[in-house]
């Protein structure tokens, strides 16, 4: 019962982490992708460089901007709050950077079409997104992997605490606190847990990619929806 | 002080040799003399002094047991006196030389808002803690100092309602107390290695504040190895480095 408990957080952590960096990632690459802005560059250098962020990095930075002894003062640290803002901060360059790399591999008559018919900023956007469904389950995949598989980060910002007093353990935490008791059999039905939570979640996010694509060539659709206009 | 820099050159510039060195000794050990460094000064003295090098993994001294159980390592350097005393027994192990003396404090945030301060004994200073149910962290992982922390629970008779187990070493149990505001049973030696991270206060301490660490001799192919070992972190020199490491750790009283 209590690996549900823990895989339930799992999930609970992972999951607010992935949709808060898609709500910051895809605005954030779609920019990057369309704009002409001086500027932009500079920008995506930073974003690319973040895909490639080690997660420890990143555990270090909130752990120690939250962190009592901090520069703020705040004693946020050892909480799930903070987890998710580590995992944020690891998945939000990555789901930015395949939106944008997606939108910047969409054929050039697509970008001069949709311009053509009047559309600029966040209707351009609108408009150009839904072509690259492919890219954005992409983005999901290679930022929820990220996160997911974690513990470096995760031990840092949570430190996989349990107790009446608060519980901050994930599967992967949890899995290197029973290898360090020696506990292998534990640390197997873990790891049990942890690849079926995400083998389902790729099942279905795999399922999502091979609809996005056998439900209409992105070109055509464009195309479609230009002889209508 | 000036004595005790004296004694370190002269043990770095002893080189007995004579003892036939077969690659490292493996030893298991809690985390206290591990991350103070202690376990590292005697390894390194102990190579000065001719002996083999000593490679030593900081697990708590409950999972330092298990790995000697299943043969894993030559040695341990645990303070659980009584499961040591049962592995004597049962023949799990042959020999057991006390080496150092660890002192206990009950540290927490410097508002101390269980009134913490001044309690005579661990087990009073536990009943306030409990009484606030104010927040506490733990090991929680079956090291010498967790079972300890267990014994005072016990004779203090109360729980305080916001406890919390870490599973991790004594450096990280107590940077996080310190993140949560909490309270804890610490050993001196690791909590003064983080001075200046942590802004926890000692508050109380008890009539019996200290706690043994010994070397413990496994059966097993480097036993004799080991034997030597045990001579050596038993004898004067190594008294008097302990004596000299400071921060909360002494050598055992003769006799």
């Amino acid at each position: 019962m209590e690996v549900l408990g823990i895989a339930a957080r799992t999930l609970r952590v992972t999951g607010t982490a992935i949709v808060v960096a898609f709500a910051v990632g895809v605005p954030l690459g779609a920019w990057l992708g369309l704009s002409r802005r001086r500027g932009r560059l500079a920008v995506a250098t930073v974003v690319n460089a973040g895909m490639g962020l080690p997660p420890v990095v990143a555990g270090l930075l909130v752990a120690y901007l939250v962190a009592r002894s901090g520069p703020f003062g705040l004693g946020w640290g050892c909480s799930v709050g903070a987890m998710v803002g580590a995992q944020v901060l690891i998945a939000t360059p990555i789901v930015a950077g395949l939106v944008m790399a997606s939108l910047l591999g969409l054929p050039r008559e697509t970008h001069l079409q949709a311009r053509a018919l009047g559309a600029r900023g966040w209707r351009l956007a609108a408009v150009l997104l839904p072509e690259c469904r492919v890219g954005l389950l992409a983005a999901a995949v290679a930022g929820y992997g990220a996160i997911v598989s974690e513990v470096g980060a995760a031990l840092m910002t949570g430190c996989n605490l349990h107790g009446t007093g608060a519980d901050t353990r994930l599967l992967t935490t949890a899995m290197v606190e029973a290898v360090r008791r020696g506990a292998f059999g534990e640390a197997a039905a873990l790891a049990g847990v942890l690849l079926g939570v995400v083998v389902a979640i790729y099942a279905v996010l795999t399922w999502g990619q091979h609809r996005a694509v056998g439900g209409a060539r992105p070109e055509l659709a464009l195309s479609g929806r230009g002889r209508d206009g | 002080m000036l004595a005790c820099v004296a004694l370190l050159l002269a043990l770095g510039m002893v080189a007995c040799g004579g003892v036939a060195s077969e690659g490292p000794l493996r030893a298991a050990g809690g985390t206290i003399v591990v991350d103070t460094g202690l376990a590292d000064a005697l390894a390194e003295a102990y190579v000065d002094a001719g002996g083999p090098p000593l490679e030593v993994r900081a697990v708590g001294s409950g999972e330092a047991v298990a790995l000697g159980v299943a043969g894993e390592v030559d040695l341990l350097l645990v303070h659980i006196p009584e499961r040591v005393d049962e592995l004597l027994a049962s023949g799990d192990a042959v020999e057991a030389e006390p080496f150092a003396r660890i002192r206990y404090v009950v540290a927490g945030p410097p508002d101390d808002p269980a009134g913490v301060a001044g309690a005579g004994s661990f087990a009073e200073a536990f009943r306030r803690i409990a009484r606030e149910d104010a927040p506490f962290v733990s090991r929680g992982d079956r090291s010498g100092t967790h079972l300890r922390e267990l014994a005072v629970w016990d004779a203090s008779g109360e729980r305080t309602g916001d406890y919390v187990e870490t599973g991790q070493g004594q450096a990280e149990t107590i940077r996080i107390a310190d993140e949560r505001g909490a309270y804890l049973l610490t050993d001196v030696a690791t909590l003064l290695m983080l001075e200046g991270a942590v802004g926890l206060d000692t508050l109380a301490s008890d009539p019996e504040p200290w706690t043994i660490y010994e070397a413990v001799a496994l059966p097993g192919p480097r036993l004799d190895d080991v034997r030597r070992l045990l001579r050596f972190v038993g004898g004067e020199e190594a008294r008097e480095l302990v004596a000299c490491f400071g921060g909360g750790v002494r050598p055992v009283p003769e006799g």
